[in-house]
């Protein structure tokens, strides 16, 4: 008599692909009918999470058509279950998949579409917590100095691509992705969040990008400005960070870890 | 010394609020989020709305839409992702994440499924069979006696629709379910059309499935289009929830009513949703079935 676990993993292995044979053996109504019944769970359990995935990724799935999609997200799907029953977290690593398969060769800007799109999806799912208002970050400043660390918000993304996702992004909102014959290689340095009309993402200057990078790193504020002048010594680092308070991306102020 | 903004995050309660009479409470539909924004302007949208918990744990809009609902509607929680069959324990951090939804929603009714989605750290999403045993009734009294005790109220189990069954089981499901009722005190949330749709595909009397189901646990009731699907000399029927209750499955609701009395019941719709009228029409028809019957007649 097999216990419980075995019995789970049997059938589990053929949900996900395995030989249903052994799973069937379990099963009754029996034989042939058993191994078509198990496709009924297979189906159901690829066919949702297909759907789960072309909602996070709308733009991949319009650029890559919706049957290439299925069998791109189904690869996945087999490779990287879900581990976990919120599904609005599954998804992350498409766009390693989507790198890794020769098909997707000819749209070389797709795995960074499909980064931008997860970052999306993350920054719409993400709790909120209250921001802190320009009195507030300045008087924090002024208390703690140059050397104080800063908190973002939970839904701030950095994204760097090497090819327009935004612009592609864009065109695929407007109804205009049809017309995208050739897409040229463009460093993005894109900066994602949400507001209270959802998600969005605003194009930094790398030097902006950086400073965010560095501070999102646990840098001080010191520490983070210098790190980005040097990358951009024309870099206005008082309106990149008074940007960040002004839309409410700073959550905390704390005492930094780095010397002084 | 850190500066930070005002977070507001709402204490568990101790004790859930008492639940109304289930004579009293009506009927409700599944909340879905096509439907959120009309909803929330003012739709009509039942007596009371059942939302599937896992969408309401990441702090995004959903949440944040549910703190508005719950303020005018009556909310019903019902979790999908605990797993509660698996031969593992309780999934301590998604039941965490279930209290805290809970202590949010201050629902009627809190319900997850006699079935089980992943082992070994695979969620499948899906609700997959059980084994009708006592080692599977251990594990799921354990898991049911944990998850209660942590929410601090009492729980509802879901059969689940079947397509197949394991072949060496000790009970039939409404024994099973009986026996965990006894032993841990939960209700049951009887979904009909999962009894009728398992009925046809694995050759069982749904009508004496009733006879067996211990009826004063019924809290709540689901009921849901089915779809048809012919496996080779076999039809197998599908719990797709994407059409209307099919008659027979109204014929169900009014064996389970003329039994068990007024029982508060919810119209299931995923795929092809209908306008959020339409549903509500759906479950209206349930209030109808109620109060036409000889023991609804008292409503």
């Amino acid at each position: 008599m097999l216990d419980l676990t075995t019995k789970q993993r049997r059938l589990q292995k053929a949900i996900l692909g395995g030989d249903p044979s052994e799973a069937a053996a379990l099963l009754s109504p029996a034989g042939d009918s058993a191994l078509e019944r198990l496709a009924i769970y297979r189906n159901h359990f690829l066919e949702s999470l297909v759907e789960t995935l072309a909602a996070a990724y709308p733009v991949t799935q319009c650029l890559v058509g919706e049957r290439y999609f299925s069998v791109l997200t189904r690869r996945y799907i087999l490779a990287a279950p879900p581990d976990d029953p919120r599904l609005h977290l599954y998804g992350n690593g498409l766009a390693t998949t989507i790198a890794e398969s020769p098909e997707c060769d000819a749209l070389p800007y797709l795995p960074d579409v499909a980064r931008l799109e997860w970052a999306l999806r993350e920054a719409a799912e993400t709790s909120d917590e209250p921001p802190l208002d320009v009195r507030e970050v300045c008087r924090a400043l002024e208390e703690l100095g140059p050397h104080a660390t800063l908190t973002f918000s939970p839904s701030l993304q950095l994204v760097h691509c090497a090819w327009p996702a935004d612009l592609i992004w864009r065109a695929h909102a407007n109804g205009e992705l049809v017309g995208i014959r050739q897409v040229e290689q463009d460093n993005r340095w894109l900066e994602v969040s949400r507001d209270d009309g959802g998600p969005y993402f605003v194009a930094n200057e790398r030097g902006a990008f950086v400073l965010r990078a560095r501070l999102l790193a646990g840098d001080s504020i010191a520490t983070a400005c210098e790190a980005a002048l040097a990358d951009d010594p024309t870099l206005d680092v008082t309106r990149a960070l008074t940007d960040l308070v002004e839309r409410g991306m700073i959550v905390a102020v704390a005492v930094g870890a780095d010397p002084a | 010394m850190s500066v930070r903004g005002n977070a507001h995050r709402p204490d568990r309660p101790a004790r859930a609020a008492p639940v109304p009479p289930r004579s009293t409470i009506g009927n409700g539909i599944g909340l879905r989020a096509p439907h959120v924004r009309e909803v929330l302007a003012g739709g009509a949208a039942g007596r009371w709305l059942e939302i599937h918990a896992e969408n309401y744990m990441s702090g995004g809009a959903d949440t944040r839409a549910l703190a508005t609902l719950r303020e005018r509607h009556s909310i019903a929680v019902h979790g999908v992702g605990l797993s509660l069959g698996t031969a593992e324990p309780l999934n301590l951090a998604h039941a965490e994440r279930l209290a805290t939804l809970v202590a949010m929603a201050e629902p009627l009714f809190v319900s997850e499924h006699l079935s089980f989605s992943g082992i070994g750290g695979v969620y499948t999403n899906a609700l997959l069979p059980l084994p009708y045993d006592d080692e599977t009734l251990d594990v799921m009294t354990a898991k049911v006696d944990a998850l209660q005790t942590l929410l601090g109220r009492q729980i509802l189990i879901e059969n689940p629709a079947r397509y197949l069954q394991f072949r060496d089981c000790a009970y039939a499901e409404p024994q099973f379910l009986g026996e965990l009722v006894a032993r841990t005190g939960c209700g049951l949330l009887c979904d009909l059309t999962n009894i009728y749709v398992s009925a046809a595909n694995l050759g069982f009397d749904a009508t004496g499935y009733l006879d067996v189901l211990p009826g004063k646990a019924v809290q709540e009731i689901h009921l849901a289009g089915h779809a048809t699907k012919r496996i080779g000399d076999a039809v197998v029927l599908l719990d797709d929830h994407g059409s209307r209750v099919s008659e027979p499955v109204w014929d169900l609701w009014a064996e389970a009513v003329r039994r068990w009395g007024p029982v508060p019941a919810l119209v299931e719709w995923d795929t092809a949703l209908p306008s959020l009228p339409l549903l509500v029409a759906e479950a209206a028809r349930a209030d109808a079935a109620t109060c036409g019957s000889e023991v609804g007649a008292q409503c």
